[in-house]
Order: C-alpha cells, then structure tokens, then sequence
C-alpha cells in the first residue's frame, strides 16, 4: 500500500506532450491522417520519426509532433493479437459500429456514411500524426518534410486538417463566440521533472477538480482504486517497455499511454444565432442571455452562477465554482445555470448525482477528460458579435472544432459524458432535452428538442431546438507513450517456435509455468495424466535454456532452446526456411521429384528427418536428448495424423507434408485446438 | 393501501426438438400493446446448459402489471388469443385448446410461473393507464404555459387549475383525486413497515454474522478459481467471442429512453450458498418495499421494475431489469451505488469477481463486474414497454403534477411550480 503522502510520478518523459498541454503557443497546426501501405517502410518510417516525437518534459517553443494509431493501424504493423486483445473493446470496435452512432448521436447529415473521413466509405485511417508550428510558414515547413517522410515511408496522406487557436488576447474561444476548454481536470500526480521542487502528493483543490491520473493514462491507479485495463507484450524486441507491476504479467504497452478522441465537428454558427434570434423573437438582448443560458458561460467565458444576469469582465477563465457546496455560487435549482446547459451537463461537479456534494464530486470525477480541441476554419466575425454573426448572413464557408480528447477508458469517459448527459434529453429528470450546444436534438421528438431555462415564477422554455453541429469525421486512436512507439515500430510477428510455444501462453506475459503447460496440453485434448507427465518435461527440458525461473519458459529466448527436434531448418531470424524443409523431407521420406502437400511421412522416418539434423542443425547426441525427441516425435502422430501410410503390408499412421508444415510454422496447435472446439471430441486416444 | 403491482415470469420448458427460428417469427405478433395492465414485457429463450445437467431450453414469459393478478391473467388470455396460443404451443404440456379454455389456460400459468426473490418497483401506485394520461396532462400544461407566457406576477397555480378545468379532456384531473397516496402518507405507512420487519432481519444478521467464517472459508477458495480462469482474461479468443456479444446486445440496447437487461447466471453449488441467496433476496425485497418506496433503489433511480428470479430447480438465477439510459450507465451505477448488495446477489453465481465477507469487494471491482455482466447478460428476444418514452422520474413528476393540479398545500406551491 502506498502511503497517501507519496506522490504518483508521471514519467514526462514517456508521455507525449499533447495530453500535460494543448500547445496554445504553437498557435498554427496541421493533423495528418495517414494510411498505411507498406507495414516493413512504415515501421521504419515510425522508428525515424520517434525522436521528434514531443514528449510532455519541456513545453515546445517552436514545434511540436504528437502521434496516435486506430486499432485498425496495430493490426497493418503486426501488433500480435494476444496483445491487442488488451485493447478496450471500444477501441477495437471503432467510432462508426451502429449502436456506437445511436449513443453518439452520429445520425441524420452526421451519420458516419456522410462524413469526410473516417466512415464506412472513406478511405481507411491507421495513423493520426498532428503537427504544431508557432506560425503558418514553420507549421509549413514542418508539414512539408513530414508528408515527404511519411510518403516515402511506406504511408499515403488520407485527409489533411487545418487547424488554429482562436486567441482573443485572455485565451481561446470557440466558433459561436463562447470561451473553449476552460475547464481542464487535474491529475493528482507530479510530472517527474518537476519532482525535484515539490514536496508531498498534489493537494485537492477546492472544487474536486483533481482527478486520479488513471483516469486520464494507463498505468496507474483510476479513480475506482484500479489500474485500467493496459495490453501487455509477452516479448519486447526494443527491450523499452517497462515490465506489468499490476494484472497479468508481461510488458506494458500501455503504460503512459492513452486513448484520443478525434471527432471533427462542423459548427453551422449563421444557423445557431439565427435560429435562436428567431425564437427569441428577434430581441438581441434577450437572444445572447438564451445563448449564454445554454452554454453555461458568458461569450467572455464567465461562468453564469458568479455572473447569472450580464456577462462581467474579469472572470474570463474562472473554473473555480461549484453549484451547491459554496453558498456564493449555490444554484440547488438551475436558476443561474440551467441543468440542461453545456457546461453543468457535461461536467455537472458537486451536483445533479447524488443530493451529497461529496458523493457527487466522487461520482463527477469518473467521467472527466482532458480536451484538446482545437478550431478551423475562419471565424465569422473577428469579434465574436453575434450581431455581426445575423447581419452578414451565411457564407457557406467550412468551419467547425476538432475536438480532441483523452481519457483511460473510452467508454466510461467519453462515450458517457456524450450519450447519457449531453445527448440524454432525461438527464437532470428533464423531459425533452438533449444538450443545446452539442446534443441530438432530435433524439426523442421529431420536431426537435427543448431547453428549459428554470426561473420564478415558473420555467422558460425555449422549443424545437435543431443542431446546429454536424460530425463530420472521426475516429478513436491510441496515443502511445515514447516507449511504446519504439515496441511498435520494431514489432514483429512471432516467429513459428514462438507462435508454437505461444499457444501455450494464454495470459501472453510472456512466460509458461508449468500450469500453462498443462492447461495447453489439454487444450489439444490430451488426457490430464499426459499433459502433466509432458508439462514436467517439457518445463525441465527448456526453463534454463531459456534462462527462464525455475520450471518457467521464456517466449522471448525459445530460439536459445533449439533442441534435436528442431532439425535446423529455422533461419536465424527463426523463419521456417522452406526449402531446407522440403529437403529433408524428402530425404527423410525417400520420395524424389516435386514436392507435394499430399507426400506422406511414417514414424521412422520422421525420426530420421529429425535426426538428419539439416544445414545448421546439431548431430544427433544420442542419449536421453535423443529419447526425448522421439517421445516427441510419437506425440506429434497422436496429435496430428491424418493421413495412412502401406508399410510392409501394414496401415501405419502418417503425417502429410502440409500439416508438418504447418507444426513448424507453428499454426498447427491452434487448428487442432479449433477443429476439437468444433467438434467436442474429446481426444486423440491419449 | 395494498400493493399494487405484481411479476409474472412463466418458465415453461420448450418441446424437444423445437424450431427457435419459427419460435422467434412468432413471438413478435403477441400484442401487448393492446393489455391495458402491462408496464412491460418479454419473452427470453433460456438455452440448456448440459455442464450444469439442463438439457432442454425454456421461454420465459415475464411481464410487469397492474394488480389485481386475476385481471392481468384474464387479460394477456383474451387479448394473446391466437398469438399467445401460437407461442405457448411451443412449451410441453400446453392446453390443446389454449387460451379457449380458461382453466386449463391458468393451470398451465400458474404451474409454470416462477416466484422471484427479490423484486423493485419504482413506481408503486401508479397504473399504466394513469401515467399514459398524466403523461398527457402535463405536455397539455406546458404547453399551455408556453404559448400563455411571461408569467412575471401571475398567480401560476391557480391558472393552470383553471385551464385543466375548461379543458374537456384533461377535466378529470380536477375531478377525480389522485390515486396515488400523499407523500407524508406514504412516509408513515413505511416508516410502520420498517419497525414491524426489524425483528426478522435481525434474525438474518445472525445467521449471517454466524456464517461469515465458512463464508470466508468458500469465498477463498472461489477466489483460487476465479484467478485460475482469469488466466483467460486478455486472450484473444475470449474477445473475439466479446465482441461478438457486445455486438449482439447493442442492437438490443438502442431504444430511446428504457432499456432491457436479461441475464442469467448459473448457481454456485452447495446448500449453503442456497440459504445465503435466500437470506439476501429477503433483505433485499424488504429494502425495495419499505426503505425505497420512492423510486430509487439505493440511489439508483433509473431502475423501472427489477426482479431476481431462481429458475432450473435454483440451479441458474435469472435477473430482468428495465431501466432507463444506457448499458454503461445502468452498470456504472451498481458499481457506484450499489456494489455491496449486487455483489452479495451474485457471489452466489459462478465466475463472479472475488468477493470478502459476502459484500466486500466484487462489482465494486468495476472494468472485472462489467466484463462479467456482459458474460452473464443473454438475449432479450422480445421486448415491450407501455411508455418507452418517460423515465421513472418522468413519470414521478408527472404524477406530482397532478396531485398539485387537484390538490396544493400553500407552501409547497412553489416546489410544484418547478416541476413544470
């Protein structure tokens, strides 16, 4: 147990920079979405790139490159998929699966078959690579070289998006003039360059912004006491991850890392200030306070429940307040900030879930993020005014956010927030009305949603609300630490001794106790007294070869253990080397022209094939090695004769040429343990 | 005043060799839309399990209604007809004449049906042809109020009442007094229930404290077991068959407001995880009866009807939920509210997360409860709700609305106006 005091260090160095700051000084940026064509180049493209990937130990001045893969883009880089089983289902499943557009709100105009990119008619996205520059002439630069990289890496740009801060000189503000991401969580963790100035862990700030650092990276603890669900390696051939501490062992790909959120939203700002300048009945006055009702916060960015009546200068980044707990902000009945408004639905703080306020800041803080959105497209009016805004009319132009977020688990988080508070038209036991700003307007009623503004004597509502932003694209990726991308770009698939071996290997940690070995075993429908007999052996012929601990194997060493069996017909890279194969097997079985996958093999002379040794193999040593091979040899046909064989007059069993391939190449196991599966036999006579 | 409504879950078993896509084509045409006493309703297949010795699949038939239960049965005979005929023939031993003959229609119900264990209503006292009109009543007063607005110095109350009165469809309202009881009735009814039951779950507690150390002892050992199969966790081939449930189940899950949830769990064996279950389920319906009468359950409040129901000789355990919002959220919440209760349910099912002392740890374990959830979770074939577009605490206001519109007590004048 760690001691409360003790703070959580953050590696900076491992992290990327994106997620400790949105590189608001970096004010111009360019997300690349990438495709993968050539796995072997993009690899090596990826290993180029790695230094200049930014991590979160000094804030760039200059530049900055973030990096990110879909699910889709670990599969092209031959991520095994023992390791991405550890993935969270919702990354795996992508943002465009139907009951994931149905909790979205991804329906209508925003429905994925529309968008620009990212949906079922789009071109495949595998990698989301955002560049940051001080102003457009670096950020092109920057953007130039990197699309050359990338293009000769094996890759093909899919869609390029333009991005910038709309800076008003206090901070950054959004497309229908409201002040953006103001309210950031805190990870109640000390970033490790800063370790040296800091004593004791991070203090919680009044208002529960403080959040455990699990929730927003993998690798530590979550707000539920837990670590986040995190893919392990079972072999690292960039010996940079660190190894698992919590869960099933292995190496931790996850750790550091993080899942974003990219959804590129399309603001229809003429159509959001006209409309409500319509239902307002055309009193400006009147149509700005309905606005600001629904965000939550003045345009300034002030927010309604210290400034419920006029916009007031001086609290542009105010995130400190709360809606009960503080009796100078207390707002018990949605009168200064309405329950159905943005801000207080999206992050609802120390109310709306329990009528505790600590049991509510407890709930609040297992569905925060840290956003990193970012706008594009030029504002309608430099000024904001939504005045301005009706009087100029639409002009058509493509404007929007590219709302960027990043949390530990997609579906609590994210997903949450947008389906059962924003998109929700029950949320806060409300009737009919789904997020203002963001939310599915049409979610329960075809003639669209109603905002509910609570006052004395009784409530103002505002009807038939439409949406007036559109997705347009998106995806989920993994943000992987620095380590982590140097594990993927070396990643290879198993070679066959460790596919062979790695069936055995179901909690993928790399490492087969004697229990793994025995539970494979019976997995290939062995009988329990064998499968504990070959474990024994099996452990005890290869544990110290491997340089594993006492009876366990080591995946990553196998090729150490190369025993009589192997015959030498793996390279050194451990790649079945076809040719030598065939030789031998023809030797071995006598049988002379073509190779062909029916030529049939018996017993004896599969153990003069093994024992022919090949071009690199050992002699034969005789002795118990030897005996051990030709037990080997006998499991081998119980397992997977299928074939027979006239000798002497006699039906003898016998293994085809392409099965013994197959062994080698190490697929053999899983098609045995599939086939027994299917059919619910149970055994091979052992 | 009586309780007011009642569960029906008919588990009868299928006939050998029955087609479940005929079965399936079938279901959908029973009308439950046309019983007036249904809240909700399903028909779930529960498929036979030989590794715990059930061989043959069964229908469930689960419905929520309005009591009396002789009037529901009398109603889902008349109205099902043909279409229930058509379904139930399916089920070994039913009336070769079916719904015609009355009797023999209600021997077959009746010796199929299921008592639950544990059972929660949100919304006692409140019919489903009162919420359907009330639901109407308060959509007539909001609007009303939009189109007759500002309201800055009007006496609201009053002008409402005076509305519904000169509206000939809504004029009951004013009329007729709600049939749901004044909420400081409702407080001293249970606060009275409450004391009377005391004494019995004292007994419980004893028993309980008294068998805590062999429930450690068993706890321990399924703890072994658990960690033994864990090993299976991030593998490949279990995901594979995840994703295809989650698949399977969010085409289930996209309805707007009320979702349903079926899962069925096996059974730990033993005896003495029997009475456990049994000593649980009693302090749990007690709890959803007389502590959480007003429409959370433990701080959920999104819960319609819930009921536990042990099926195959106690030898799986069948759960039906209807709740309001999504999968995520439903299941969020008995991680963050009701933990201790859900885990000391379903410590008696197999492969649930380890648990200490019956209600320690378990579903408060979130991402392993939700995996688990997801594994126990079955298909819901058919699924009905009388009013899939109000949330229990919809429908509560809904209600509140109405007592204020026929009755309002000066102070609580302002509290009703903002439920409008």
């Amino acid at each position: 147990m760690k001691k409360s005091d003790e703070p959580v260090v953050i590696d900076t160095s491992q992290v990327q920079g994106v997620l400790l700051s949105g590189h608001g000084k970096l004010n111009d940026a360019r997300f690349i979405l990438l495709r993968i064509d050539e796995p072997l180049a993009a690899k090596k493209w990826l290993a180029d790139v790695r230094p200049e990937i930014t991590n979160g130990h000094h804030r760039p001045e200059d530049e900055a490159v973030q990096i990110a893969f879909t699910y889709a883009a670990l599969v092209e880089l031959g991520v095994p998929r023992q390791t991405r089983a550890g993935f969270s289902v919702e990354f795996e499943e992508g943002m465009t699966a139907p009951h994931r557009s149905f909790m979205l709100g991804d329906s209508r105009e925003s429905a994925p078959e529309n968008w620009e990119w990212g949906g079922p008619k789009n071109e495949p996205v595998h990698i989301l690579l955002m560049l940051y520059g001080k102003g457009p002439t670096e950020l092109e630069a920057l953007v130039q070289r990197h699309r050359k990289l990338a293009t000769d890496g094996g890759l093909s740009v899919v869609i390029e998006r333009e991005t910038h801060t709309l800076f008003d000189g206090i901070g950054y503000r959004e497309h229908f003039g409201f002040r953006d991401g103001v309210a950031q969580p805190r990870m109640d963790a000390v970033p490790s360059h800063e370790l040296a100035h800091r004593r004791g862990a991070m203090r919680e700030d009044a208002h529960g912004n403080t959040i455990k650092a699990g929730e927003l990276l993998l690798g530590y603890e979550n707000e539920y006491g837990h670590y986040p669900v995190s893919p392990a390696a079972g072999i690292d051939e960039s010996r940079s991850l660190p190894e698992k501490t919590y869960g099933r062992g292995g190496f931790d790909l996850g750790k550091n890392g993080t899942y974003l959120v990219y959804r590129q939203l399309e603001q229809d700002v003429y159509g959001f200030w006209k409309a409500l300048h319509d239902k307002v009945g055309g009193d400006s006055k009147d149509r700005d306070y309905v606005a600001a009702k629904m965000v939550g916060r003045w345009p300034s960015g002030a927010p309604l429940v210290k400034a419920p009546d006029h916009d007031t200068p001086g609290m542009e980044l105010d995130d400190s307040f709360s809606y009960i707990s503080d009796p100078k902000t207390a707002d018990p009945h949605g009168e200064k900030c309405p329950f159905g408004s943005h801000i207080r639905r999206s992050n609802p703080r120390d109310s709306i879930l329990s009528p505790d306020v600590d049991r509510a800041i407890q709930l609040s803080k297992r569905h925060r993020m840290v956003r990193r959105a970012r706008p594009y497209g030029l504002p309608v009016d430099e000024k904001f005014r939504s005045e301005e805004v009706i009087e100029k009319g639409s002009d058509g132009a493509s404007r929007g956010l590219n709302f960027i977020c990043f949390n530990a688990s997609i579906a609590r988080q994210f997903e949450f927030v947008q389906h059962t508070w924003c998109n929700s038209p029950k949320f806060a036991e409300l009737h009919n009305d789904p997020d203002p700003l963001i939310g599915e307007q049409t979610r329960l009623d075809p003639k669209g949603g109603d905002f509910t503004i609570p006052g004395q004597p009784v409530r103002r509502r505002v009807t038939e609300l439409q949406r007036f932003v559109t997705t347009k694209g998106g995806a989920y990726f993994f943000m992987p630490s620095l380590a982590a991308i140097e594990y993927i770009a070396k990643v290879r698939d198993m070679t066959p001794l460790q596919k062979h071996v790695a069936f055995f290997d179901t909690d993928n940690d790399g490492i087969i106790s004697i229990g793994d070995t025995y539970r494979g075993h019976r997995r290939l429908g062995i009988s329990q007294f064998y499968s504990a007999l070959f474990s024994m052996i099996i452990n005890f012929a290869l544990f110290f070869q491997t340089k594993g601990k006492f009876m366990q194997i080591k995946v990553e060493n196998i090729a150490m253990g190369k025993h009589a069996f192997d015959t030498g017909i793996f390279d050194d890279d451990g790649m079945l080397d076809e040719k030598v194969f065939d030789e031998l097997f023809s030797t071995a079985t006598g049988a002379s022209g073509e190779p062909s996958d029916e030529d049939v093999i018996t017993r004896p002379e599969m153990n003069a094939f093994v024992t022919a040794g090949g071009d690199r193999g050992r002699p034969n040593p005789g002795g118990l090695p030897h005996w051990f091979s030709q037990r080997e040899t006998e499991l081998i046909f119980c397992l997977a004769s299928d074939a027979k064989a006239t000798v002497d007059g006699k039906d003898e069993p016998a293994i085809t040429r392409r099965t013994l391939k197959d062994f080698y190449r190490g697929d053999l196991f899983p098609k045995i343990e599939r086939l027994l599966a299917y059919k619910r036999v149970g055994g091979f006579g052992l | 005043m009586a309780e007011t409504q009642g569960a029906l879950a008919v588990v009868a078993r299928l006939k050998h060799g029955y087609s479940f896509s005929e079965l399936k084509k079938l279901l959908r045409a029973v009308p439950f839309s046309a019983m007036s006493t249904v809240h909700y309703a399903r028909f779930v297949v529960l498929q036979g399990d030989s590794d715990v010795g059930i061989e043959r699949d069964s229908l469930v038939l689960s419905t929520n209604f309005d009591l009396p239960r002789d009037e529901h049965l009398t109603e889902l005979r008349e109205e099902g007809g043909a279409a229930l005929d058509a379904v139930l023939a399916f089920c070994e031993d039913y009336p070769s004449r079916g719904t015609a003959d009355a009797k023999a229609f209600e021997r077959f119900v009746e010796k199929n049906a299921k008592p639950y264990g544990a059972f929660h209503i949100a919304k006692r006292f409140y019919s489903v042809q009162e919420i359907l009109r009330e639901r109407d009543l308060r959509a007539a007063i909001e609007q009303h109020l939009d189109e007759d607005g500002p309201w800055e110095g009007r006496d609201v109350h009053a002008e409402v009442r005076k509305f519904v009165a000169s509206r000939g469809d809504l004029k009951w309202a004013v009329d007729e007094p709600p049939p749901t009881p004044r909420p400081e009735w409702l407080e001293e009814h249970y606060q009275q229930e409450k004391k009377a039951n005391v004494r019995k779950w004292g007994l419980i507690g004893a028993f309980v404290v008294f068998g805590l150390g062999y429930l450690r002892f068993l706890e321990w050992g399924d703890k072994r077991k658990y960690e033994k199969k864990e090993t299976y966790e991030n593998d490949w081939r279990r995901r594979r068959l995840e994703l295809g449930r989650r698949r399977l189940f969010a085409r289930e899950e996209t309805h707007l407001v009320a979702n349903p949830l079926t899962d069925l769990s096996i059974m730990r064996p033993g005896k003495f995880r029997q009475v456990i279950l049994g000593g649980v389920f009693k302090i749990i319906d007690d709890a959803a009866n007389f502590v959480f009468y007003k429409g959370d359950l433990g701080g959920i409040p999104s819960i319609h009807f819930a009921r536990w129901v042990p099926v195959d000789d106690s030898k799986r355990l069948l759960f039906m939920s209807n709740y309001d919002g999504s999968w995520e959220s439903y299941l969020g919440d008995f991680v963050d509210q009701q933990s201790a209760g859900l885990t000391a349910v379903w410590s008696n099912t197999e492969d649930f997360p380890p648990t200490r002392f019956l209600t320690r740890d378990g579903a408060s374990n979130e991402q392993a409860f939700k995996r688990w959830a997801r594994d126990q979770q079955i298909r819901t074939d058919v699924w009905y709700a009388a009013y899939p577009d109000l949330t229990v605490q919809n429908v509560i206001a809904n209600a509140l609305i109405r007592r204020g519109v026929y009755e309002l007590d000066a102070d609580l004048v302002e509290k009703w106006q903002r439920l409008l």
